[in-house]
């Protein structure tokens, strides 16, 4: 893990790529600090700039995650990681953890903005923090999607592309479900689309029709039964669904200076749930 | 030391391996040989764990590679068709990451990086980067590459492809140096180089094994066929018709006439000594014999047929024969022609 860890930061700060990634970073969120904070007077940097930049994780993160798995197959240097004494779950680790050192450098080094601003007026250092820190598990989560995309291809170029897509409609996700309708039987209708999924994925995975059909089965069952036990869950089901996977949400209270520990723990498992995903493709490619 | 059990493959449809068996003793060098997609790399592939068998055993060690990965891998060096560089890397920072994925000591890292160099002759590229270097080079740090941790058991597949004539040489030379220390697999699709390195030959083909032996008792065991050239003063019909009558003469081919004498070479489906016989036969009809003599199959001749058999299984006897040749020369052909691309495009790396 640390062998995988220090390559990756050698591989970052020898190429471009990490000095394009601060430099993007350090110039965008350069002209909102100049915007908000210098033009209108303002030292709530936590409260403007932060929220105002999150837009540009999804151009900034691609730089740093297309590479991540899609180069070592495409260089067949893979061949050399997984037949090396290491489990895929280590390899994974090492460079998730490599590419959010990078990010936390950035970071570091836009600390500098509002410590410029500590000169001129006062700052809430503690409300700056919690920002920072929100703004990082966010980064780290969009980050980690970043990394699953990239395992599923060789091309980084697709990587980028489909990552920034996917970054983006995160961040649109709040419009999304704003927009759907709320009645519970689309919510059912939903949870229908899904089990068939589902039932597809088993059948498709195991070739046999009996463990598919039992799941279908035992996915309606339950559908069912919290329709009849709790039926209100059933409202506005989709848009809390959607409302879910929206980082950028759960990123307003850290702005609002709450140190929210379920959001931490949401961002944390949103993080496990993608890196999980990303050893999961990687692992399955191997038996295609 | 290697032991694969009904080894099966499937990609979709395709079946690349198909219940294929392996036994390699400690201390053998096996040579893998078979054409171009055959199966070796796909075997190679699942052996040291970096793809899975759709069904089948590998157990390295005692250790399975499926239940007891890092048991089995810490026990493998592998050096893949393309080896696996990071070409924005030095040769020494490469060999050092390498070594500490492999989890070689901290202590013993640095002893241990300049022992494959030592042996892999590439110490005085140690600061170059891996872009930068010729194929022929990479090669070699893929080697050494493999070789640090000293692991008991060597995978190297296809070695020396893509390599101009003198580099493959030398990387033979390599090979057949340390490969008395370790237990080795090696592939590739040239018999040569595997009758001239190894001491057991396996030939697979269509995902199967086809034959397995030594060099020596290969060709031996195969040549239940000979060939006999003949010189005779005689025209080409009188022969042919002596030849139709003869039962064990397969086929036969008229080479040059000079003097009235003529060359025939003659495919015989036996490996016994008919040369007396087709003397005699010959004196009898009043026609000189100026020259007999027998040759067995030569090893290339006993992979070409293997692993043609599999594919030309209903053609008749004869024609399979012609195509045989045919093949050969139009390999032997497209072989050059590649290797001089290769050579090519090796020159312009460097």
């Amino acid at each position: 893990m640390k062998a995988i860890y220090k390559k990756e930061m050698q591989g970052y700060f020898t190429s471009m790529i990490a000095y394009l990634f601060m430099a993007g970073f350090v110039v965008l969120v350069g002209i909102y600090f100049i915007y908000y904070c210098v033009s209108n007077s303002l030292t709530d940097f936590s409260g403007y700039v932060l929220p105002a930049t999150c837009m540009w994780f999804s151009l900034l993160i691609p730089i740093i995650t297309m590479r991540l798995w899609a180069e070592e197959r495409k260089q067949k240097t893979d061949q050399l990681l997984l037949t090396s004494p290491i489990s895929v779950t280590r390899i994974v680790i090492g460079k998730y953890l490599a590419v959010i050192t990078l990010f936390l450098i950035t970071l570091c080094i836009l600390m500098l903005y509002p410590f410029m601003l500590h000169f001129y007026g006062d700052v809430n250092w503690a409300s700056v923090l919690i920002g920072f820190l929100g703004y990082f598990l966010m980064g780290c989560s969009l980050i980690a999607i970043g990394f699953f995309i990239s395992s599923l291809t060789e091309n980084q170029i697709v990587s980028a592309v489909v990552s920034a897509v996917v970054i983006l409609l995160f961040f649109f996700l709040n419009n999304i479900s704003d927009n759907l309708p709320g009645r519970a039987r689309y919510t059912i209708l939903f949870c229908g689309i899904i089990v068939v999924a589902v039932m597809l994925v088993f059948y498709f995975s195991t070739k046999k029709v009996l463990p598919s059909v039992i799941a279908g089965l035992i996915g309606v069952g339950a559908v069912a039964a919290a329709y009849f036990v709790k039926p209100a869950i059933f409202e506005n089901g989709l848009a809390k669904f959607i409302d879910w996977f929206s980082v950028l949400d759960r990123f307003q209270n850290y702005v609002d200076g709450l140190l929210d520990v379920s959001s931490t723990v949401y961002y944390l498992s949103f993080i496990g749930v993608f890196l999980f995903l990303t050893v999961h493709t990687i692992e399955k490619k191997r038996w295609n | 030391m290697i032991v694969v059990n009904d080894l099966v493959k499937n990609y979709g449809k395709f079946e690349a391996v198909k219940g294929l068996n392996l036994h390699v003793a400690e201390g053998q060098i096996v040579g893998l040989l078979g054409p171009n997609g055959a199966g070796k790399s796909t075997t190679m592939n699942i052996i040291t764990g970096y793809i899975s068998a759709t069904s089948g055993s590998v157990k390295i060690d005692g250790h399975d590679i499926m239940a007891e990965p890092m048991e089995a891998k810490r026990s493998i060096g592998y050096l893949p068709e393309i080896p696996p560089l990071y070409m924005d890397m030095t040769v020494l920072s490469y060999l050092k990451f390498v070594a500490e994925l492999k989890g070689v000591a901290k202590k013993e890292r640095p002893a241990e990086v300049k022992r494959v160099m030592k042996v892999t002759k590439i110490t005085d590229r140690a600061q170059r980067m891996i872009s930068k270097l010729s194929k022929g080079y990479r090669q070699r740090v893929g080697l050494a590459a493999a070789l640090l941790g000293n692991p008991p058991i060597l995978i190297l597949d296809e070695p020396t492809v893509g390599l101009d004539p003198s580099q493959v040489v030398e990387i033979r030379e390599l090979i057949r140096g340390f490969a008395h220390e370790h237990t080795v697999i090696l592939s590739s699709h040239i018999l040569s180089e595997v009758s001239e390195v190894c001491d057991h030959i396996i030939i697979i083909n269509n995902g199967m094994v086809v034959a397995e032996d030594t060099p020596e008792n290969l060709s031996k065991k195969y040549s239940n066929q000979s060939h006999v050239t003949m010189e005779i003063k005689g025209n080409e019909d009188e022969i042919g018709a002596i030849l139709d009558t003869v039962p064990y003469v397969e086929s036969y081919d008229f080479g040059e006439m000079v003097d009235d004498v003529l060359e025939v070479s003659i495919l015989l489906n036996t490996d016994e000594d008919k040369n007396d016989d087709l003397f005699y036969l010959f004196a009898g009809k009043k026609m000189p014999v100026r020259r007999v003599s027998k040759e067995s199959l030569t090893l290339e001749e006993v992979f070409l047929k293997l692993t043609k058999e599999a594919e030309d299984a209903e053609t008749l006897e004869a024609t399979e024969e012609d195509s045989e040749t045919e093949a050969t020369e139009e390999s032997m052909i497209d072989e050059d022609a590649s290797e001089e691309i290769e050579n090519d495009e090796s020159e312009e790396d460097a």
